[in-house]
């Protein structure tokens, strides 16, 4: 369909993309309840860097192998293997075509003119109903999600870079000392062990 | 509580300040983030608290996936809506959250601890201004951090609770004390 198409084109050669975004969370009753705003930097297919800046800060790194959640307020960083991370979360959707059909039934709609693929989380019981996500031209200009409670959460996308330069370590997440480390991150299998 | 003389403390570093006097509000509001977890993994977002007297109502967000909680109640039972489709009870907050979302959440604790009010032990340590800044009740370490006067009374900016292998952390950007208001949080 067309929004599969646009996806597969936006997904086509791309190496590494930056973009801004801004978060709205609605209630049921589609009145506003918060928004935030941040950056967003991915390399394919399953890296990615979610960076929130207002009105509070927090940062998620995909790294490929873990996901870290890092809250400076709380002084406290959560690190889950990414596989299970993913099941759940589409943000690797747009760059990583096999994770969609993996972990998603993608259907398609046309809302008002804009292409709009539907994705529903094959997850046994997923924390959200339904995932939308619009495509502009040549992007995605769009990512709505509904949880159980009826709170949607739209993200409107903007500023799309394609391949741009992004260091490596922005893929990567180190903690300082001082902060809580909640969580196992998964060793690589290929890294040596520590000898005692 | 009988408050012990800061004679019977142990030398610390603030052994000569008597501890601040501490009154808890009954009607209050606190806006901020939450962190809940158990060591292996951890729930966190963002968190509106009302208080109005023994009736409480927090609703907690968390930003990435969008989902949200809320946790309502008073002396007669409490309800958790969100987390599945129908909302599901308890008699207490603590318990509806250990069998809900298997996490440890000492709200009835939390309510003295958000503004110091403890039962001052040989481990309690002080500021210099006799606020406290850390403190261990019923297994839980509570660490406070930057404390601010606001509405004649001193809030914390950061509250830590830790009673292994459970955590809680809050940090609260806005403090609100006001007077009751009008509609109480709705009753289970």
């Amino acid at each position: 369909g067309p929004a599969r198409d646009r996806l597969e084109q936006f997904a086509k050669g791309l190496v590494t993309v930056r973009a801004t975004f801004q978060q709205d969370s609605l209630d049921p009753k589609g009145q506003l309840i918060d928004s935030s705003t941040g950056k967003l930097a991915l390399h394919a297919p399953r890296q990615f860097r979610w960076e929130y800046e207002a009105p509070f800060s927090q940062l998620i790194v995909a790294d490929g192998l873990n996901v870290w959640i890092y809250d400076p307020d709380l002084e406290q960083v959560t690190v889950r293997a990414q596989s299970l991370e993913e099941a759940q979360s589409p943000l690797t959707v747009l760059t990583d075509l096999a994770q969609l059909d993996r972990d998603f039934v993608v259907g398609e709609s046309n809302a008002d003119g804009v292409p709009t693929l539907v994705l529903k989380a094959k997850a046994k019981d997923p924390a959200f109903k339904e995932v939308q996500i619009r495509f502009g031209e040549s992007s995605p200009s769009e990512m709505l999600m509904v949880d159980l409670l009826g709170t949607e959460t739209v993200w409107r996308f903007d500023g799309w870079e394609r391949n741009p330069k992004i260091a490596d370590a922005e893929f990567a997440f180190t903690p300082e000392d001082g902060i809580e480390i909640v969580g196992e991150p998964l060793r690589a299998p290929s890294a040596t062990p520590l000898a005692d | 509580c009988a408050s012990q003389s800061t004679r019977d403390l142990p030398p610390s570093d603030a052994a000569d300040v008597a501890p601040a006097p501490v009154i808890v509000p009954t009607h209050w509001q606190l806006s901020g983030k939450i962190a809940l977890s158990n060591g292996q993994d951890s729930g966190s977002g963002r968190l509106e608290w009302q208080q109005d007297g023994d009736f409480f109502n927090m609703s907690l967000r968390s930003p990435i996936s969008g989902q949200s909680w809320q946790l309502l109640g008073g002396p007669e039972g409490c309800a958790l809506e969100g987390f599945k489709p129908e909302p599901v009870m308890a008699s207490t907050p603590e318990e509806l959250v250990r069998r809900e979302l298997g996490w440890e959440l000492p709200v009835g604790s939390l309510k003295g601890w958000l503004f110091g009010q403890i039962e001052p032990s040989a481990t309690t340590r002080y500021d210099a201004n006799g606020r406290v800044l850390e403190h261990t009740d019923d297994g839980w370490t509570i660490t406070y951090r930057d404390w601010r006067e606001q509405q004649g009374h001193w809030l914390p900016g950061k509250v830590f609770a830790k009673k292994k292998p459970y955590q809680v952390r809050l940090a609260i950007q806005t403090w609100n004390l006001d007077e009751p208001s009008p509609d109480n949080a709705n009753q289970p």
